[in-house]
């Protein structure tokens, strides 16, 4: 169980967290300069919050009011982050049993070579960090941070500066072995793929406080305030006014059915690019649920997908929508084109 | 013309520069003067002398130049930059004024009253301490510099110790750096002149080290002699930087 109420207050910004999770994976989700590294260096203890209280497993790691303050040696944690960090002048064996040494606990070398081959650098035992890879390195790191069995792992964005298989496989080797080990890990990122992934629980951070909390399931899909939907990528976000009859009147007047009934204390609609449809030619005109029919504005190629940039023929309406490219092509999609789109109410989410 | 290029033969001038002086100094000197000097007792009383003080000056700047350093290069603050520029100063005063200012300091009467340090090993140690320490602070900070502190949070989070932390990562990362510093604190403090001269007195078989013994007998005109001493310090100083240097330099690794 870790348990933080913690205040914070820099030059630039003040943070302020205050959560509860007995989750095994939780992810602390948020853009860049939010805060969430912050809170995983005060909970290391390389620095001390202004006041609050950092509880894991029942132990004070910090009080302010009791005045505890826990040597980080005494935390018993495994940090790991985006920087290599092993000890350069030390091979990846010295570095694996530095935290055993230092704890003065038993160095099972069969242990050890065991855990190496898990992680796929039992032939690397006697190199130095000078040799590897950047996967490499932060495979040995993971070791040497899991190797003292920590009460808990922080991992502050540790593959991001990784290219992206290597980041995927190693994603899932943390993964697997803190379900294996039971490890409860912190995982700040800000790579919603990332952050889907590994995540049973997720905090959603913002300018220094915690916005949303709760299952990932829950929180991707139905954030409760316009501010998660915009972290999290929602994109098509909308003001609404409501009607009687249960569909809401986007401002700039199209009118949409969604499947939340208690809609009137909402202020906002939103939905995802890649919930929303461009019906094929011979499907626009049958019935589906909040057509509306307007024009290609742009197309952009992003790799990955294609963005579709959408405006309403009746309205002020832009949406942007996310389709794969082999669409594209079959559909004949390109700027200036008719099109229709349908918005499935399962897909729009109401918050504030 | 590439730019390494250029810098290479520049390299070179300078290499041919100090090579030919050095390797004059060995063609010209005499082996009967170089036989004499071994067994004349004001030399060997001299390179003692020298020796000793310069290894006192050497583990003092190594005990607070050290630690200097690492302040110097953690701490961003004013006081830090102050500081820092402050240890230029006993670096830019040429000895000989820098043994006037301490003879004015070590006349003081609570000064006398504590220690009489004039025309004393002690004195001379002070005078070499006092011009050579900011070898070992600048190189040390620079050396602490280059280290992030990420490595010594890692090793706490591991459970070392803040000393054992700082000792298995900043320290050993930052140690090549720092011997070079105290290697060139040492050699600045065994040629040291003018200020162990002022507060020692070169008082022959006391105060005298290798630079004032030399001198000494440049004055007498015998500089068959002085080359000779000369050429002695200059072997002894490269074989001793040499040993150091491969003492602690093992193959990847520091300690």
């Amino acid at each position: 169980m870790i348990e933080v109420s913690i205040v914070k207050k820099f030059s630039n910004i003040s943070l302020n967290f205050s959560f509860k999770t007995d989750k095994l994976k939780s992810v602390i989700f948020g853009s860049s300069g939010s805060g969430k590294s912050s809170l995983l260096k005060m909970i290391a203890g390389f620095y001390n919050p202004n006041q609050g209280f950092i509880k894991v497993n029942g132990s004070d790691f910090y009080n302010s009011q009791k005045n505890i303050s826990m040597p980080i040696n005494k935390r018993n944690i495994g940090y790991l982050t985006q920087e290599y960090t092993l000890f350069p002048h030390m091979s990846v064996m010295e570095n694996i049993v530095y935290g055993l040494k230092a704890k003065n606990l038993d160095i099972e070398e069969e242990k050890i070579y065991r855990l190496a081959e898990n992680l796929k650098i039992e032939n690397k035992l006697n190199e130095y960090p000078a040799n590897l890879s950047g996967g490499e390195k932060q495979r040995v790191a993971l070791a040497r941070a899991i190797v003292i069995k920590p009460f808990l792992l922080l991992l502050d964005e540790p593959f991001s500066a990784l290219d992206k298989p290597v980041r995927e496989s190693l994603r899932e080797i943390v993964s697997d072995i803190v379900t294996q080990m039971k490890i409860p890990t912190l995982f700040v990122t800000h790579d919603i793929e990332e952050a889907f992934i590994f995540a049973d629980d997720i905090l959603l951070v913002d300018d220094g406080s915690i916005i949303e909390y709760g299952n990932k399931d829950d929180v991707f899909n139905n954030p409760n305030s316009v501010k998660s939907a915009e972290i999290l990528d929602f994109k098509n976000i909308w003001k609404i006014k409501h009607n009687a009859d249960n569909s809401v009147v986007l401002e700039t007047n199209d009118n949409l059915i969604c499947k939340n009934n208690a809609m009137s204390k909402f202020k906002y609609c939103c939905i995802k690019p890649e919930n929303i449809m461009i019906l094929r030619e011979d499907m626009a005109n049958k019935d589906k649920e909040n057509k509306i029919s307007g024009y290609i504005f742009s197309i952009h190629n992003r790799g990955d997908y294609i963005k579709v940039v959408f405006k309403s023929h009746t309205s002020s309406l832009f949406a942007e929508i996310k389709i794969p490219s082999h669409a594209v092509h079959k559909m004949d999609l390109i700027k200036g084109k008719k099109i229709t789109i349908s918005l499935k109410k399962e897909s729009l989410i109401l918050c504030n | 013309m590439k730019l390494t290029k250029i810098a290479f033969f520049i390299i070179l001038l300078l290499f041919l520069f100090v090579a030919s002086i050095i390797v004059n100094g060995f063609l010209q000197v005499k082996l009967s003067s170089m036989i004499m000097l071994i067994k004349d007792r004001a030399f060997l009383s001299a390179l003692l002398f020298g020796i000793e003080t310069s290894a006192f000056a050497t583990i003092l700047s190594a005990l607070f130049g050290i630690p200097a350093g690492f302040y110097l290069a953690r701490n961003n603050s004013m006081f830090s930059k102050f500081m820092d520029t402050f240890f230029d100063i006993p670096l830019s005063i040429p000895p000989l004024i820098v043994g006037v200012l301490l003879l004015g300091f070590f006349n003081l009467k609570f000064v006398e009253r504590f220690y009489s340090f004039m025309f004393t090993v002690q004195g001379a140690v002070c005078a070499q301490f006092f011009i050579a320490f900011p070898f070992t602070v600048k190189a040390s900070k620079n050396a602490f510099e280059l280290i992030p502190p990420i490595y010594e949070r890692i090793a706490m989070t591991l459970g070392a110790s803040n000393f054992k932390s700082f000792f298995d990562t900043t320290f050993k990362l930052a140690f090549n750096g720092i011997l070079s510093g105290l290697i060139l604190t040492w050699l600045r403090s065994l040629g040291e002149f003018g200020a162990t001269l002022m507060v020692g007195g070169g008082i022959a078989y006391k105060t005298v080290n290798i630079p004032i013994n030399i001198y000494l007998n440049m004055t007498e005109g015998d500089f068959d002699k002085g080359l000779a001493a000369s050429i002695i310090v200059v072997s002894l100083s490269f074989v001793a930087v040499v040993v150091v240097k491969c003492l602690f330099r093992k193959k990847g690794k520091l300690f």
